[in-house]
């Protein structure tokens, strides 16, 4: 791959951002779509996920670092449906656009898993209150009913999000 | 967006195409379970469940559920029942016996 390709993104995230003050509130819509990947050698599957839309709610509990919770409800839909629940801790460094998340998945019907994830996004203001947000996602699922023994998942999604700041 | 597209693309062609193999029980079609070997299959028949062929499977009975209380249970009463009614039973209050129509009193 080309260097000059890159340049662009690097570009971004290295100038700041506009510098306005960190909600302590924010409401988030995402909608996620990629590869899940399972199994090792011959046996590996590599299929399209399903589409993920999920709602969270953040709130920044430490300055230094500026480090938020984030828990809501995750949805698995076009291919299946499943509902669970999301939590984690976001770290979105001052004065950046960029922003890191990581958290556990706990879909909980009409089957069961467990899953680890972890994000690295963008996220850009596009009015006072209101922002885009663009990551890359990986999920590890490790057990639940979903699984068959001795397999695990793993998903490598695409994320657009809209946040709400508020306070 | 150039560069993102490209390393979803080469995490794509590093794991390979593989649409047949299955990673969740929810790839696989309903009715279908997926194998340890990524592959959707059907689900084994559960014990005592009758098969399509006629066959039916075999019902394992734990040594507790044997006897209670020293009697033998009767083998089509559903395990909750037994539980219940142990004591009864021990009374003789559940076995069988003929009617004067000849059925069994249940």
């Amino acid at each position: 791959m080309r260097c000059s390709a890159l340049a662009p993104f690097v570009l971004t995230l290295a100038l700041p951002s506009a510098g306005a003050a960190d909600a302590l509130w924010e409401a988030e819509l995402r909608a996620g779509y990629g590869i899940s990947v399972g199994g090792a050698g011959e046996q590996m599957s590599a299929r399209p996920t399903p589409l993920t839309l999920e709602a969270s709610v953040s709130f920044a509990f430490n300055e230094d670092p500026p480090l938020a919770g984030y828990g809501g409800l995750t949805v698995e839909t076009l291919d299946r449906n499943s509902v669970g629940a999301i939590g984690g801790v976001i770290l979105t460094p001052h004065d950046s656009h960029l922003r890191l998340a990581a958290g556990g998945v706990y879909i909980v019907a009409p089957y069961t898993l467990w899953g680890a994830s972890a994000s690295l996004g963008l996220c850009f203001h596009v009015a006072a209150r209101n922002k885009v947000c663009g990551a890359i996602e990986a999920t590890a699922y490790f057990a639940g009913n979903d699984l068959p023994d001795g397999r695990t998942a793993t998903d490598g999604k695409l994320v657009l999000g809209l946040g709400f700041e508020a306070l | 967006m150039r560069a993102i597209a490209a390393i979803v693309l080469a995490i794509a062609c590093a794991a390979g195409c593989t649409p047949d193999l299955c990673a969740r029980n929810s790839d696989c079609a309903t009715g279908l379970i997926c194998s340890a070997a990524g592959e959707c299959v059907k689900p084994p028949v559960d014990a005592g469940e009758t098969t399509g062929d006629g066959a039916t499977g075999t019902v394992d009975v734990a040594p507790a559920d044997a006897a209670i209380d020293g009697q033998p249970v009767i083998e089509s009463t559903p395990r909750s029942l037994r539980e219940c009614c142990a004591p009864r039973q021990s009374r003789g209050l559940r076995r069988t016996r003929p009617r004067a129509g000849g059925i069994a009193a249940r």
